[in-house]
């Protein structure tokens, strides 16, 4: 047999200082979606050596002026950008979410939670008008559970209209006094998501709690149909 | 009330963010401090009388710790509230 070079679609998990999930992002790519994954310093991040971007959860920068601010500001976002254009699919859990609104990529703000604590619970979550890569093996109303924790998390838009012309993610019961009870959010394709819920913390059934599923493993499932069949 | 680190007890967000900026481009950046405000609304017989009250306010409650915190206490506007005539 001849080893070497892999055909395997290639996702890449995007490190900033203070980045703290990036570990078993990876490794729920590679586990439960089969695919490549490799941990990117962001400074080395290039869009084109990669068919998935995700840039995962944590504190970049210390959360400093704003929880995704100065992450911002870095130049992965422009490759970030770029691969958008592009039609690469791009992931942003909880921080990788609050960084995509602060660049722009995505609408809204995510703004302090309304009882002014940090939370940390497993939730239930209804995935609304799926499609996309990140969506596609999920249907209409479709429950998962994930957990949450931040103290960030509160999704505020101006325009929600917008926001539900493409897919979306909300909680049943609403953790942290987010608008018509967004967890997630999309570009209009779906080719963007973002949400505060952890996919990769609900990727195995070892990981969830009694009463909850391993509800990250859609997401997980979805980029691998996607990436290797299309969406 | 503007609450900032002392000089000895340094800024590692106000640091950050001009680091990040001067990165940026913005190479006029000399410094930059991050600290916290608090807006109050109070009632008080004059500005001075206010400013006092305010500062006691910072101090007594720890809302400004004078270990490690500059306060500056600025007046926004007087007779925000209850004004009969004016604006």
């Amino acid at each position: 047999m001849i080893s070497g070079c892999s055909s395997l679609p290639r996702i890449a998990v995007v490190k900033y200082p203070g980045t703290n999930c990036e570990e078993e992002t990876a490794f729920a790519v590679k586990q439960v979606a089969g695919l490549e994954s490799s941990i990117v310093w962001h400074t080395e991040l290039h869009w084109r050596l990669w068919d998935a971007i995700i840039i995962p959860g944590g504190f970049s920068y210390g959360d400093y002026g704003r929880a995704g601010l100065i992450a911002s500001w870095t130049k992965s976002i422009d490759e970030i950008r770029e691969a958008i254009d592009n039609g690469t699919p791009v992931l942003g859990i909880c921080n990788g979410f609050q960084v995509l609104v602060e660049a722009g990529i995505l609408p809204g703000a995510l703004l302090a939670n309304s009882n002014g604590s940090f939370i940390a619970r497993w939730l239930w979550l209804r995935i609304r008008r799926p499609r996309g890569p990140w969506l596609s093996v999920a249907t209409e109303s479709q429950l998962v559970s994930m957990p949450i924790a931040h103290a960030e998390g509160r999704y505020y838009v101006n325009n929600l209209d917008e926001v539900r012309q493409g897919p979306w993610i909300e909680y049943l019961e609403n953790p942290n006094g987010s608008i018509a009870n967004l967890a997630g959010v999309s570009s209009h394709d779906g080719l963007v998501l973002g949400l505060m819920p952890h996919p990769e913390r609900a990727a195995f059934p070892w990981q969830a709690p009694p009463g909850y599923t391993a509800g990250g493993r859609l997401i997980f499932e979805s980029i691998s149909q996607s990436l290797r069949n299309g969406w | 009330m503007v609450v900032t680190n002392k000089e000895a007890a340094r800024d590692p967000e106000g640091e950050t963010l001009a680091h990040e900026l001067r990165k940026q481009g913005y190479s006029y950046i000399v410094s930059l401090r991050a600290g916290k405000s608090y807006i109050v609304d109070i009632e008080a017989a004059s500005a001075e009388k206010a400013i006092l009250l305010v500062k006691e306010l910072a101090s007594r409650s720890r809302l400004y710790n004078p270990v490690v915190h500059d306060l500056r206490v600025l007046l926004l506007a007087e007779n925000s509230r209850g004004k009969v005539s004016g604006d």
